[in-house]
């Protein structure tokens, strides 16, 4: 039997799972196999999004197709929508999106709608977590940042610097 | 391989290159394993023009210990010269500096043989500072930002 290779990312869910499914299990199977991989019990209904997707999948459709032979990638959270809100220049930015959208894809919307930069300059600035000096990995899904009912993010988008001295 | 018979730091090695992050890594078509002859990792990584640039890590005492990467020549397997590291402007000029500690390493924080010497990096990088949790994944996602920037700009040789 066939397995579809999954990447996983999720609420409680530490970094990135790699997991196979029977390639005839259905939505409601993946929910069943993400609860293994997280790292506490958590109660409430779960929703899963294919990786940059508004909608979550309907319980009983079948996983996606994996395309061009690479893993599916999914996501498992609580949270329909992650209030993001982006300060840059001491100007904030706010937007909301599905938890399975990744840092890249809140990235380009920061740097290059919101705050209007050219592609040349948004791919010399970064999102780092306000507070922190944590910038996560562009193919980071943001749900896997936050935990229900806190479903909100606060970055900063920052200039890389040179490496001196 | 038997996995019980490695060494706790090739084992830890092995378990992360068989990741979800790594392999994300690879479906995105950032990078690539290519070998792995203990103590050394190859991998390949690809720029932003598709060109793929080989990197060759040390990996004694993973992941306690921060990796060393050295530029590698994939078809001769061998260091890549100095006249075919990346150039830049800023950034990539700085982190691929063939004239610095002979061509062996890159100059980032999260390099075993650059800190040395570098303290101050610590507090004025944290972002790009080895991370064991990470280890691997960390130092391939840094390069790998550095060939996509808009710094970057091809190989020396073209």
């Amino acid at each position: 039997m066939k397995n579809t290779e999954i990447l996983l990312q999720g609420e409680h869910i530490p970094d990135i799972q790699f997991l196979k499914l029977g390639c005839e299990k259905s939505v409601r199977d993946l929910l069943a196999a993400a609860a293994k991989h997280r790292a506490c019990e958590a109660e409430g209904k779960f929703h899963v999004f294919a990786e940059d997707d508004d909608e979550p999948l309907a319980l009983d459709d079948l996983l996606p197709k994996s395309k061009n032979g690479q893993p599916v990638r999914l996501h498992v959270h609580r949270c329909r929508k992650v209030g993001v809100a982006v300060t840059f220049n001491v100007v904030t930015k706010e937007n909301r999106f599905a938890p399975g959208r990744t840092i890249a894809s809140v990235k380009k919307w920061a740097a290059i709608k919101a705050f209007e930069m050219d592609p040349g300059d948004a791919a010399e600035h970064v999102l780092q977590l306000a507070g922190t000096t944590d910038r996560p990995e562009p193919d980071t899904h943001i749900g896997s940042l936050v935990t229900c009912p806190q479903c909100q993010l606060a970055f900063d988008l920052v200039p890389l610097k040179r490496v001196e001295g | 391989m038997e996995e019980s018979s490695l060494l706790p730091d090739e084992r830890v090695l092995r378990l992360h290159l068989e990741s979800g992050r790594f392999r994300s890594g690879v479906a995105s078509g950032w990078w690539r394993f290519v070998s792995l002859i203990w103590p050394y990792l190859i991998v390949g990584i690809t720029a932003r023009d598709n060109a793929e640039f080989g990197f060759r890590f040390h990996c004694k005492d993973y992941p306690r210990t921060a990796v060393t990467a050295q530029p590698w020549d994939l078809a001769a397997d061998k260091p890549l010269p100095g006249n075919h590291w990346p150039i830049g402007r800023g950034r990539v000029q700085k982190a691929f500096n063939p004239s610095w500690k002979n061509a062996t390493c890159l100059y980032l924080p999260c390099d075993r043989l650059a800190i040395e010497g570098h303290d101050n990096w610590r507090h004025e990088h944290p972002a790009l500072s080895w991370d064991p949790e990470k280890g691997i994944c960390k130092y391939l996602g840094i390069i790998h930002e550095l060939l996509n920037s808009g710094d970057y700009g091809g190989s020396r040789a073209v």
